[in-house]
């Protein structure tokens, strides 16, 4: 699992992604985002509440602060999420759920993220790594003193070092560790790992690279030396997957399989100082429906819950009884939703058309009547909340007369008559492809496309699959087009692997979108140590991007979350809903 | 019947051949593979397709699909199922056999309970024949048998675990945390939480047996023996409980034979809704992962639930009336 996947799930609520995606309400600022005439200065105006994620009068009016008095340890958090979990190896683990859990509860990261500036700051490291001159040797520092848990308290403590950091790298650069995938795949340009001492060690890169530091910093997995089998062939079957030892704040205390997962509290745990954790218990339920969120949350059964309904959020938040019980929150997720054209079909190839289909997409519609208006209609390529988002490229209006005089222009007419546009004898025709899911943009979002397309004189067919199917059919580029999800990282997002010409074959460049500029801006973004020249860089790609349309960019939508108003020191941080310094008034 | 029997028993084994073939072929011939996940566009760097074929040669994945079915049945008949192909990498017979015994507690106490309702509400609505309160009755099994079994388990929910009412757990098979002091309190905890999933799916299919328990002692009622019995003052309830009913339950017990595969595959809707761990829920997840080979297992499981299934309604079928002729 990479950065932006864990970050995603960070953000999700408390460091987790608590039932899906909820597509989040955006409130009536987010409306002023989309009007293209907004100025640089209330851009700037909009960029610093969305960075702060503190746009939300109601999320604001809810916070339950807790300096009155003393914070009390002890409790249990509950949470739940709709899917279960496989292993928690944390380095053949694979989904977003059982990243947090790792790196949040069993195995914090060397460097962690600020959830208010995103800033790094060490955690298991003792400081941020020394860098050489030429950005290819990463010196890191282990914090000494960190102790790996414990089965019994008789058990000798063995402590973190260079031992575990060298063993972990092993069985991650191993091939023959086939769940290590994801995490080879989040270092791909580590070359090798070397030990100094006991809390010394030498990341070595095959390239400089501006985001090495948050990826080995914040994605590198460590396992415990001393007692996982050192075979790489059965690594991912060892039984410490399912009984996990780690340094964080909890340890496991109970897994029942396919129900929940119980923790207790680490009396070792070394960053309380920061961290303080301090509910003595953690239970999370898996394979809950994310239906049953409010009944859970009624019977007192769920401390902190995500809705993906907005309707039912919204009417929760209009009656009185549920304020009794619960306060109602808002985020921005690094999370947003997109249709990618496929430009080897004649049709897509066109930018003209494929303005003229952003320009056909009832954006605004699907936001304020689908999701509440709890979502933020983007432009470019990066989560709303991301600096690299250039706030001052407003998307396309929907606006059919404009689209069709693109049509127009671009030789799609129809010749026939026959209601439906035609170039050279082929008629405007296609598929969309997308994995059924009830976020709004999917269910009503689709439909209402489909039904304006029709009206301008194409004709498209929706054909909501399988997920694994549709992996297999966008790495093949065997689509016209697609409508799918992308989590971001809320910094640094690098979108090379997603734009350049290069990432057609072997990438995430789906539709085969080709452009010099592009291609020669997303080159110069990562080769960019400086963090506000890449800023400007960003956003030069944002704006070649909204000019070219090789996705239409859609909605990055809200997280919707409740939590129990026996919480207290309840708040919002840019990375949304964490409750590290949380407590329970009962 | 020695005969009979053991050349049914001889015939499963090539049916059971058939079965695990075309799941086989299936299961390949859907698009995706366990490692699609890897491909994922929402989660940036994509593996490429070296690093894919790399890991399907590690795991056998890229052999021919005769030579990997092959190898498959090689291993089946030694009782070996491999390990899953999910992120958990466990062996498959143990989640197979951990989700099993979730499923078929749950099932079971669901069949009792629509045995246990249906058989009596039948015999029942038979005896009343066309009165007022069986027509009732009827309409309301026939409404209740309409309802999807996803809606039902919802108004169940709101019926029992929220609002005024609520005095059911909702969520497993267990409380958490919970250390019961004896294995009654144990028991009573897993009944608390069974009940409401039990009775769910047991609504589903109650109205099914009380119209075969209807339909079969009815008949039962017109035959010339019965007249006979009513004729000698048999008592009436007697004649119903003695006579009529152990002549005309036999459809009823042969529905049995076809509730069994259903008994060991598990529900998902039921499963999903009171996030229980049985076999419905590993098996759409397991088809969903492309995890084939607890595909495969599942599929010999139901398979030879299916084929256990027939052969019983056919035992059942000679046991409880002994007159009709073998082939």
């Amino acid at each position: 699992m990479n950065m932006r996947a864990a970050i995603g799930s960070a953000a999700a609520i408390g460091a987790f992604v608590l039932l899906g995606v909820a597509p989040g309400c955006g409130e009536e600022g987010t409306g002023a985002s989309t009007d293209p005439g907004a100025t640089s200065q209330s851009a700037a105006a909009l960029a610093r509440t969305l960075h702060s994620n503190a746009f939300s009068e109601a999320g604001r009016r809810s916070l339950r602060g807790g300096s009155d008095e003393p914070p009390r340890d002890g409790g249990t958090m509950v949470q739940c999420i709709t899917t279960d979990f496989g292993t928690l190896n944390n380095i053949t683990r694979e989904t977003a759920n059982e990243e947090t859990v790792c790196r949040t509860y069993l195995f914090p990261p060397l460097l962690d993220l600020e959830p208010d500036t995103l800033e790094l700051v060490p955690l298991v490291a003792a400081a941020r790594p020394e860098i050489s001159p030429d950005r290819r040797r990463y010196t890191f520092t282990l914090r000494p003193g960190i102790l790996w848990q414990r089965r019994t308290p008789a058990e000798p403590p063995v402590e973190v070092t260079t031992e575990d950091v060298l063993f972990s790298w092993r069985m991650i650069s191993d091939p023959a560790v086939v769940k290590a995938a994801r995490a080879r795949l989040a270092l791909g340009v580590v070359e090798s790992v070397e030990a100094i001492d006991r809390y010394r060690f030498v990341v070595v890169t095959s390239r400089p690279y501006f985001r090495t530091e948050l990826e080995f910093g914040f994605n590198f997995r460590l396992m415990p030396a001393h007692r996982c089998t050192r075979e790489p062939a059965a690594f991912d079957q060892d039984p410490l997957g399912r009984a996990p030892i780690g340094y964080g704040p909890y340890a496991l205390e109970e897994w029942k399989a396919g129900q929940y997962l119980a923790f207790v509290r680490n009396p070792d745990w070394f960053a309380a100082d920061r961290l303080p954790y301090r509910f003595e218990r953690l239970r999370i339920h898996v394979k809950c429906e994310i239906d049953q969120v409010p009944a859970l949350f009624e019977r007192g059964e769920l401390l902190i819950g995500a809705l993906n309904d907005c309707g039912r959020y919204e009417e929760m938040k209009r009656d009185p009884a549920w304020h009794q019980i619960a306060t109602f929150h808002e985020y921005y997720l690094p999370l947003w939703l997109y249709v990618a054209w496929n430009q080897l079909q004649p049709q897509f190839a066109d930018a003209r058309v494929r303005r003229a289909l952003t320009m056909l997409f009832p954006r605004e519609l699907v936001r304020d009547q689908a999701y509440h208006g709890h979502a933020f209609v983007i432009s470019g390529p990066w989560a709303v909340t991301a600096k690299e988002y250039d706030l001052t490229v407003a998307p396309l209006p929907f606006d059919p007369v404009a689209a069709k005089a693109l049509l127009d222009e671009a030789g799609w007419i129809d010749g026939d008559g026959d209601g439906v546009r035609d170039r050279d004898g082929r008629p405007f025709r296609f598929v969309l492809k997308y994995v059924k899911t009830r976020a709004p943009a999917f269910t009503l979002g689709t439909v209402w496309f489909q039904e304006q397309l029709r009206r301008a004189g194409i004709e498209m067919e929706l054909r909501p699959m399988e997920f694994l199917q549709l992996k297999d059919e966008l790495r093949d580029h065997r689509f016209d087009a697609a409508m799918l999800a992308w989590g971001a990282d809320p910094r640094d997002d690098d979108v090379y692997d997603r734009f350049h010409s290069e990432a057609i074959a072997e990438g995430s460049n789906y539709g085969s979108y080709r452009s010099e500029e592009c291609d020669r801006l997303l080159a110069e973004f990562r080769a960019e140590f400086d963090e506000a020249r890449r800023e400007s860089i960003a956003h030069a790609i944002h704006r070649r991007l909204a000019e070219d349309q090789p996705w239409t960019f859609l909605f990055n939508p809200r997280s919707l979350v409740i939590v129990s108003t026996k919480l207290r020191n309840v708040k919002l941080h840019t990375l949304g809903a964490r409750w590290f310094d949380w407590w329970c008034a009962e | 019947m020695r005969v009979w029997l053991l050349r049914r028993l001889a015939l499963c084994a090539p049916t059971l051949l058939g079965v695990t073939l075309v799941t086989f072929a299936l299961s390949r011939m859907a698009p995706g593979g366990p490692f699609s996940g890897l491909l994922d566009p929402s989660e940036g760097k994509p593996l490429t397709r070296e690093q894919l074929a790399s890991i399907e040669r590690t795991l056998g994945l890229d052999r021919s699909l005769p030579e990997q079915y092959l190898r498959w049945l090689d291993r089946f008949v030694r009782f070996d199922f491999g390990d899953s192909l999910a992120a958990d990498r466990r062996p498959v017979r143990a989640k197979v056999l951990e989700a099993f015994q979730v499923s078929i507690g749950l099932q079971a106490a669901a069949v009792v309970l629509m045995y246990g309702v249906g058989v009596p509400l039948g015999v029942y609505c038979a005896a009343r024949a066309g009165s007022r309160l069986e027509r009732l009755l009827g309409g309301g099994l026939f409404l209740l048998h309409s309802v999807p079994v996803l809606l039902l388990g919802t108004l169940l929910i709101a019926l029992f675990c929220t609002g005024r009412l609520a005095s059911l757990p909702l969520l497993g098979l267990s409380t958490p945390g919970l250390r019961p002091a004896n294995a009654w309190e144990a028991f009573v905890d897993l009944a608390r939480h069974a009940v409401l999933p039990a009775t769910c799916l047991a609504l589903a299919h109650v109205a099914g047996i009380t119209r075969y328990a209807r339909a079969g002692v009815l008949e039962a009622l017109h035959q010339p023996f019965i007249h006979a019995a009513r004729a000698r003052g048999l008592p009436e309830r007697r004649l119903l409980a003695r006579h009529a009913l152990r002549n005309g339950i036999l459809p009823t017990v042969t529905l049995f034979g076809s509730i069994l595969p259903w008994l060991v595959g598990g529900s998902v809707a039921v499963e999903t809704l009171f996030g229980i761990p049985g076999l419905g829920r590993l098996s759409i997840d397991s088809i969903l992962g492309r995890d084939y080979p607890t595909v495969m297992a599942l599929s010999v499981l139901v398979g030879t639930a299916t084929m256990a299934g027939f052969l019983l309604t056919d035992v059942l079928y000679v046991l409880v009336r002994r007159r009709i002729e073998l082939p």
